[in-house]
């Protein structure tokens, strides 16, 4: 069903059904507007690590947060999806959907997917409102992620027991013009203090 | 919360309702459109039963991650099979899952036909359609069953909010 990246809604007679309750309705109840922040970064560069740092100070100064990973979603949602190329797009595509949809909720959900090509990324901030989709680098160096290897895939992927592995077997291409980047190489307390001075929420 | 019904029942006009009831008194909630996530997560799936099983599982795993973030999704869909809503329950977990009804009669639901779906299947535009060219399981295992046809919005509404408030979802 997935096999392939879809532009136009295959379902046709299709009406969006408008809710009753904007956007300035949940501002004024949440105190905060909703933001998709989509980390992207190679595999052990440190992005769930981040991701779950920045949800847990923002939790506490009373944002509603939430993150989104592999282990919720790929075990889930996305159980279908392999890491081929085209599944790949299907899995960013699918958790662009359910990010803006929360983004849309009012809340500030948290990314944290390797994301390796920049048409899929452009894709998603393309679903959000001007503003809402802040892309944030995590800019670890792939000799230093390789030589961390917490999960042991780096290894397995050079001796090809794990195929289309981004950044050694297939691409990941870096993002051009990030609203953020992390230095990961830095304390981590330090890489939270950048971002939440950049989210400003 | 599940809202099943037949296509045009009046299951986005009960969600959307909620959803502000719900707002109203300080609770934000998810609401996940037949119409909106074919717009969107499932954008790339038609509707034959298959591919309306599918639906309803990515719903069901959107409706989870909601769930674990402490708020409340409300899924309007026809989902008319019997064992995939079934699926969706054990999705989202027994203690966790509401089922509603929307048991407005095929009649009424094939007058309004807003969006043309029934004429469409009529011609044959629209295969396996639930209440023309399919069945449509009637819920035997439902928390709540309403009717558009002799219940207004609000009296909908005031009765899955009984519901909720039974079940313990309306607390803090």
């Amino acid at each position: 069903m997935a096999d392939k990246p879809v532009s136009e809604p295959v379902s046709t007679n299709i009406l969006r059904v408008e809710g009753l309750v904007g956007a300035a309705d949940r501002v004024a109840l949440l105190g905060h507007s909703g933001r998709t922040v989509w980390f992207t970064g190679l595999s052990g560069s440190g992005k769930s690590t981040l991701a779950f740092a920045v949800e847990e100070a923002l939790v506490a100064r009373g944002v509603a947060a939430y993150v989104l990973d592999g282990d919720n979603v790929r075990f889930g949602l996305n159980r279908d999806l392999g890491f081929s190329a085209a599944d790949r797009t299907e899995n960013v595509r699918r958790i662009g959907e359910v990010c803006r949809l929360f983004q849309d909720a009012g809340l500030v959900v948290l990314s944290a997917f390797i994301s390796p090509y920049k048409a899929d990324r452009d894709a998603v901030r393309a679903l959000h409102p001007e503003g809402s989709f802040v892309e944030v680098f995590v800019d670890t160096p792939l000799d230093i992620c390789e030589a961390r290897d917490v999960k042991g895939l780096y290894a397995r992927a050079r001796t090809g027991e794990i195929l289309e592995f981004s950044g050694i077997s297939a691409p990941y291409e870096a993002p051009e013009a990030p609203d953020i980047t992390v230095d990961a190489t830095r304390p981590l307390n330090e890489c939270v203090g950048v971002m939440l001075e950049h989210l400003d929420v | 919360m599940l809202l099943t019904g037949l296509t045009a029942a009046g299951k986005s006009t009960i969600a959307t309702a909620l959803e502000r009831r719900l707002f109203d008194r300080g609770g934000t909630t998810i609401r996940l459109d037949g119409e909106n996530v074919r717009l969107g997560i499932s954008r790339d799936l038609g509707f034959s039963s298959q591919e309306r099983s599918e639906n309803l599982r990515r719903v069901a795993e959107v409706a989870r991650l909601v769930n674990n973030q402490g708020l409340i999704a409300i899924a309007a869909l026809v989902a008319p099979k019997d064992e995939v809503r079934a699926r969706a329950r054990e999705l989202v977990g027994e203690d966790r899952f509401v089922e509603v009804f929307v048991d407005t009669p095929l009649e009424v639901c094939r007058e309004r036909d807003a969006n043309g779906m029934y004429e469409a299947a009529d011609r044959g535009e629209i295969p396996e359609f639930p209440g023309v060219s399919a069945t449509y399981d009637r819920p035997t295992d439902m928390d709540l069953r309403v009717d558009t046809s002799v219940q207004d919005v609000a009296e909908c509404v005031d009765a899955i909010m009984g519901l909720l408030a039974d079940r313990g979802f309306l607390n803090g």
